[in-house]
């Protein structure tokens, strides 16, 4: 499984995160894995988020407690009231097999995720 | 840093000479308005650096977003079955507002091209093969959206307004400076 924080729903259109992992979403399928997006926006502002950007995967809501998910995975702004843009791939057993965080103004892509899927046993 | 995991080869659409100090790669989407802003940069800094710099476009199409993007780049891979890549990618940007059958037509006509092979391609998804295979390696080289620019094989982090990349070009073009040699006692 793949679970990419991101600081917000609705940020620039063409060079956004969710709306990139959408369109790649048949790459990570090839390699067996689900993608979640998390992030600290409620559940309706994500409803109209995936509708405007024909998400076609689902977005988890950390909204209450805020960035209680966010926090056991060291990846909270308490200053900003955000999470990170950081990305973790989870083997079957449960355990995090890679991870990375991204300064939070660059989409990191997904050249690390699909590396990772790769090394993970089959 | 994310780097180019697909090197250029002679199957790439290139303008400039395979030794050119600097290689641009530019991976974009036909109907992304800033794929369409950057259209005009690109071809300002092919003019600024001549023959040291080298430009190649690969498709990075996002159809869930863009509903002609991907028409646009096979009807571009079209044309360059027919040696007229660049001469369609810059009527496909230029023409942006309107993508779609009919403009693809008559572009189609404009470079002497036969219509009805064109549609007979879409209809046949000649080119989608060529399509994912650009889209695949761009993935796998860390593109984060639309445009995203190599120059020298390192992935453009920066704003690509033309002061940001023509910075960037000559960066990669200064000779890597060497590690001071250890004096030998």
């Amino acid at each position: 499984m793949i679970l990419a924080f991101y600081p917000a729903d609705f940020s620039p259109v063409c060079g956004d995160q969710m709306t990139l992992y959408n369109e790649i979403l048949p790459e990570f399928s090839k390699f067996n894995a689900e993608l979640m997006g998390i992030s600290v926006d409620g559940a309706w502002c994500h409803q109209a988020f995936a509708e405007a950007r024909h998400l076609h995967f689902p977005l988890l809501s950390d909204f209450e407690p805020k960035g209680a998910v966010a926090r056991k995975y060291g990846v909270y702004r308490s200053a900003d009231g955000i999470c990170e843009r950081a990305l973790f791939v989870i083997d079957k057993k449960g355990i995090i097999a890679w991870s990375f965080c991204s300064p939070i103004a660059v989409n990191p892509g997904a050249d690390g995720i699909l590396e990772a899927l790769g090394k993970l046993p089959k | 840093m994310a780097t180019l995991k697909v090197p250029v080869t002679s199957g790439d659409h290139a303008q400039g000479k395979a030794n050119a100090a600097a290689t641009l790669v530019e991976y974009g989407d036909y109907e992304c308005p800033h794929c369409g802003h950057a259209y005009p940069i690109v071809k300002q800094l092919q003019e600024h650096f001549g023959s040291k710099l080298r430009v190649v476009f690969r498709n990075f199409p996002l159809r869930e977003m863009h509903p002609n993007a991907e028409s646009a780049a096979e009807s571009a891979e079209f044309a360059a079955a027919q040696g007229k890549f660049w001469e369609m990618h810059d009527l496909l940007f230029e023409n942006q507002e309107q993508l779609g059958g009919s403009l693809y037509l008559a572009l189609a006509q404009e470079l002497e091209l036969s219509p009805r092979a064109l549609v007979k391609a879409l209809e046949a998804e000649e080119f989608a093969e060529r399509v994912a295979a650009d889209f695949s390696g761009g993935v796998r080289s860390g593109v984060n959206g639309t445009p995203t620019f190599f120059i020298n094989g390192q992935r453009h982090d920066a704003p690509f307004d033309f002061d940001f990349l023509a910075a960037a070009i000559e960066k990669a073009m200064r000779p890597a400076k060497k590690a001071p040699r250890k004096k030998s006692a």
